[in-house]
């Protein structure tokens, strides 16, 4: 149950388009309103169809709903 | 905390259920046990408690999931979607592992009671309820993964 690296911008996303609600939008991509709360807040990483559909519904690119903070690595040595 | 979802609300009161009842069920079959060999007299009367705290786990299994299903109706009809899936699936798995390792524990207290002749509470009454509860174990580790798993993510 690691923290996840993936952030999405589905709530700003979410009020920008006419303030939908949480239930209107979870019922278009075919989850819960739940699972949608879930995602919003950062605690479940959706399937690559979910994330395409939310992507779809605001029509804009994966890449302006979800986005990938990689994990800092410490430097390693070579020597 | 925020409000519990209907799958929360029904996930914890069959844990509640489950703990309540298989508690009260051990503690009578073990502290039976640990005052001596029983007859068969005995065991029948704990098979009689047994299944009639089986049939009030049942009772208050249907019951709970009415009530619920009745106040929070809107929400009882919400499909199960890939978080759901996916949750069940984890929790299936820790379920597993808890499941294995009573599995094994109790076969290896069986080898060692044959082996060495020692253990003689080992009884093949006994060696069932143990069962039992690695059983019971395995299905509370299952609801409790389930709640975690809502409550904190997957």
């Amino acid at each position: 149950m690691g923290k996840s690296h993936i952030r999405n911008r589905v709530k700003a996303l979410r009020f920008h388009a006419e303030q939908m609600t949480q239930q209107e939008l979870a019922t278009r991509i075919g989850v819960t309103r739940q699972t949608l709360i879930a995602i919003e807040g950062d605690k479940y990483s959706p399937s690559l169809e979910v994330a395409f559909r939310i992507a779809r519904e605001f029509d804009v690119p994966l890449e302006q709903v979800f986005q990938y903070a990689a994990p800092q690595s410490s430097s390693i040595d070579p020597t | 905390m925020s409000e519990l979802s209907f799958k929360e609300k029904s996930i914890l009161g069959s844990l509640i259920v489950i703990v309540v009842i298989s508690a009260n069920y051990f503690y009578r079959v073990f502290s039976a046990v640990a005052q001596g060999p029983l007859d068969r007299g005995e065991m029948v009367a704990l098979g009689s408690f047994g299944s009639s705290l089986l049939v009030a786990l049942i009772i208050l299994e249907i019951v709970y999931h009415a009530m619920i299903a009745g106040i929070f109706h809107a929400q009882a009809n919400d499909p199960t979607d890939e978080r759901d899936r996916l949750i069940a699936a984890k929790a299936g798995r820790n379920a597993g592992v808890i499941l294995a390792i009573g599995c094994i524990w109790i076969v290896g207290h069986i080898l060692l009671n044959v082996w060495f002749e020692e253990n003689a509470w080992i009884t093949p009454f006994v060696t069932a309820h143990l069962i039992l509860l690695s059983m019971v174990a395995a299905q509370v580790a299952e609801y409790v993964s389930q709640l975690l798993y809502y409550r904190r993510g997957v």
